[in-house]
């Protein structure tokens, strides 16, 4: 799996794909360095179809594809709503705080102000660039690059005064639930204004994927989990214990329930992985729903998961959070604890009321 | 003396050792990036060849690009990071010689590591995305941990050896292997390695949390050049480490570079299993261990060395 579309030679789709999760996906498809090759695979036989796509990937037509669309263009066309937003990391600079994206020729409203302060941000090496695209004072002077508007400033959680970046983040982060996607502002690396919601829920025909039975659930997250935690061994450990244990093979699966044990043991006593996650995303015990013993903290929340995966504990007492609650946890985290933060809880998949829905910028 | 100073290139002339070098460098990397790929692949042999098959693809991949990128600063910096690692194997003494032999090796390798601060930097920065910047401060967080701890454990290594030459101190270590007397040195230096290539429990900076950080931008020859300088640098580390800790091509009936090259290996293989059944250590907490813990130990370690060099162990 890659990590970023950079990183991807080949972009599967399963299933059918809401408005929100196609018009995100042909961004992503935007993104990835030819020689490339899209399939969408929506229904049975999926190993041959996997097989076509390897292959069609290796011809040689698929390096004379029609030039692709410009993701500009692509990001423009999403709609006034959608333009400001980018998946994932494709474009990162996609959009700033509430800025209209005409809002350019307000130079000399407090869009363009303040910039003689600026030299606390993230962006101070661009003050000294001289390379004309990179001028940090050029920028400013028209608000927009590249057709996009220009981060503004306000003061962070510690009073500074940073840039303030619009990020969505999702609807394919590796480790998160696919569709998931978090809106928020990020200063320097401090998420804030959270707001979780899933794509295309309120989509008709939005269909949630068949659950897989609990041991094995409980080991894909954990999965999942590790990966963005950064323990790639683990994580493939886990993957492998959990496409076992759904084996039809009696044997097969004995051995999966041995490693998912083995791997439990292993995640729940590391030392380092604990010294590294403890103290992240502290949800009093309300406020998961379903609220087993020691959900705490990320580390707690991934030891219960452990006690999950080796098929021990009530498989009805996987944590779960409402999107409204995760929204709550997630402000104000840093971006590599919000990360591990989501990773270390399920989400409700039902739709909940999604305040500020239709206010976001 | 005067024989263990002599460079490779003095003995096959510039351009032949020159090649020489690169070649060692490039297997460095592959060696290391093929052992990398077995271990992550639980041990299966034929993803030894992965290395191989990426380097193929990426020649033949499209070059990204993002919008409003600082395209000559972010191109020029992945491929900064390739050319350091090249140049600090020109100071490992592999075959009992290296490329170029000054009164200042450990400082040339050092400086080869310091440059990439500047480097890794310019990669983070160039493509104009956040977790390509994020990828960016992780990386200069994390050296502000290991790089104090790394230049102690040179210094510690050109103590006890009394020259700053890498062929003294393979030489100074011919009765007593620097590793018995300087262990914590040893596991530090290892540690640095794995630090500066963002490797292993130090990989945060091109972490999976954020889409590979450094590296999300990157397509085609421009991500082979930092994966590719990444592998090199740490297959120079366990090269340098035998020949600063492990007496260098020292032992009995195999010939010296076979000696270099054994000890190399192991050393590679040790280092890549260590690293991977860690989890990667948050930059953040790492500063902190960095500063109170390896910052101190590391100057202990190079204490006693002084008190046992000023006791005349080291001859």
């Amino acid at each position: 799996m890659a990590q970023s579309p950079a990183g991807a030679d080949l972009l599967i789709t399963l299933g059918y794909l809401g408005p929100e999760l196609g018009a995100a996906t042909d961004i992503l498809w935007s993104q990835l360095p030819r020689p490339r090759h899209r399939t969408s695979i929506t229904a049975a036989p999926v190993p041959e179809q996997l097989d076509a796509a390897l292959k069609a990937l290796h011809s040689p037509t698929s390096r004379s594809e029609d030039e692709p669309a410009d993701p500009e263009q692509l990001l423009n066309s999403l709609g006034s709503a959608e333009s400001h937003d980018s998946p994932d990391h494709g474009h990162d600079l996609g959009s700033h705080d509430d800025q209209e994206m005409n809002g350019g020729e307000d130079s000399s409203g407090p869009a363009a102000g303040d910039h003689a302060d600026h030299n606390m941000d993230e962006h101070a090496g661009h003050d000294t660039g001289e390379h004309a695209g990179h001028d940090m004072d050029h920028m400013h002077g028209d608000g927009m690059i590249a057709g996009l508007p220009m981060a503004q400033i306000s003061p962070d959680r510690d009073g500074l005064e940073l840039d303030r970046l619009a990020v969505r983040l999702g609807p394919w982060l590796p480790g998160w639930p696919t569709g998931l996607m978090v809106r928020g502002s990020l200063q320097g690396d401090v998420l804030t204004d959270v707001n979780v919601e899933w794509a295309d829920s309120g989509h008709q025909g939005h269909t949630v994927a068949a659950p897989l039975p609990g041991q094995a659930a409980a080991l894909d997250h954990l999965a999942r989990f590790l990966l963005v935690a950064g323990w790639s061994t683990a994580a493939r450990q886990g993957r492998a214990a959990r496409d076992g244990l759904l084996s039809p093979s009696q044997q097969t699966v004995v051995r999966a329930r041995r490693a998912a044990e083995t791997l439990a043991r292993r995640v729940a006593r590391s030392h380092l992985l604990s010294w590294s996650v403890r103290g992240i995303a502290s949800l009093p015990p309300q406020e998961t729903q379903t609220q087993p013993a020691g959900t705490e903290d990320v580390m707690a929340r991934i030891r219960h998961w452990c006690t999950l995966a080796t098929g021990r504990g009530d498989p009805a007492s996987l944590p779960t959070i409402s999107l409204v609650r995760l929204s709550q946890a997630l402000e104000g985290l840093e971006l590599a604890s919000a990360r591990l933060a989501v990773a270390s809880v399920g989400v409700e998949q039902v739709t909940a009321p999604r305040p500020g829905t239709a206010a976001h910028g | 003396m005067a024989d263990s100073a002599r460079t490779t290139a003095e003995a096959l002339g510039l351009v032949p050792a020159v090649g020489f070098a690169l070649l060692v460098a490039l297997l460095l990397g592959l060696v290391f990036a093929a052992t990398d790929s077995v271990v992550l692949a639980s041990g299966r042999l034929s993803a030894a060849v992965e290395p191989v098959r990426i380097t193929v693809r990426s020649l033949m991949e499209q070059r990204r690009t993002t919008l409003a990128p600082d395209a000559l600063l972010w191109r020029l910096g992945a491929a900064t990071v390739f050319v350091l690692a090249l140049l600090s194997v020109a100071v490992i003494p592999i075959t009992g010689a290296s490329l170029v032999s000054t009164s200042a090796d450990l400082v040339w390798f050092n400086a080869a590591e310091a440059l990439l601060w500047a480097a890794a930097w310019l990669v983070g920065w160039g493509p104009n995305a956040v977790h390509s910047l994020v990828g960016g401060y992780r990386f200069l967080a994390q050296g502000l941990g290991y790089e104090l701890p790394l230049m102690f454990t040179l210094i510690t290594t050109g103590i006890a050896g009394g020259s700053l030459r890498a062929t003294d101190i393979v030489a100074a270590q011919a009765d007593l292997w620097f590793v018995v007397t300087m262990p914590l040195a040893f596991v530090a230096f290892l540690a640095s390695g794995a630090a500066f290539a963002f490797w292993g429990p130090f990989a945060a900076p091109v972490g999976t949390d954020i889409a590979g950080g450094l590296r999300s931008e990157l397509s085609g020859p421009d991500r082979l050049l930092l994966d590719g300088g990444r592998a090199v640098f740490l297959g120079a580390t366990a090269a340098m480490a035998t020949a600063l800790f492990l007496g260098g091509g020292a032992g009995p009936v195999l010939p010296d570079t076979a000696w270099y090259v054994l000890k190399t290996a192991v050393l590679m293989v040790v280092l890549v299993v260590a690293g991977r059944r860690l989890p990667v250590l948050r930059p953040d907490r790492f500063v902190e261990v960095g500063w109170m813990v390896l910052v101190p130990a590391t100057l202990l370690q190079a204490l006693v060395v002084a008190l046992l060099t000023l006791a005349g162990v080291y001859r």
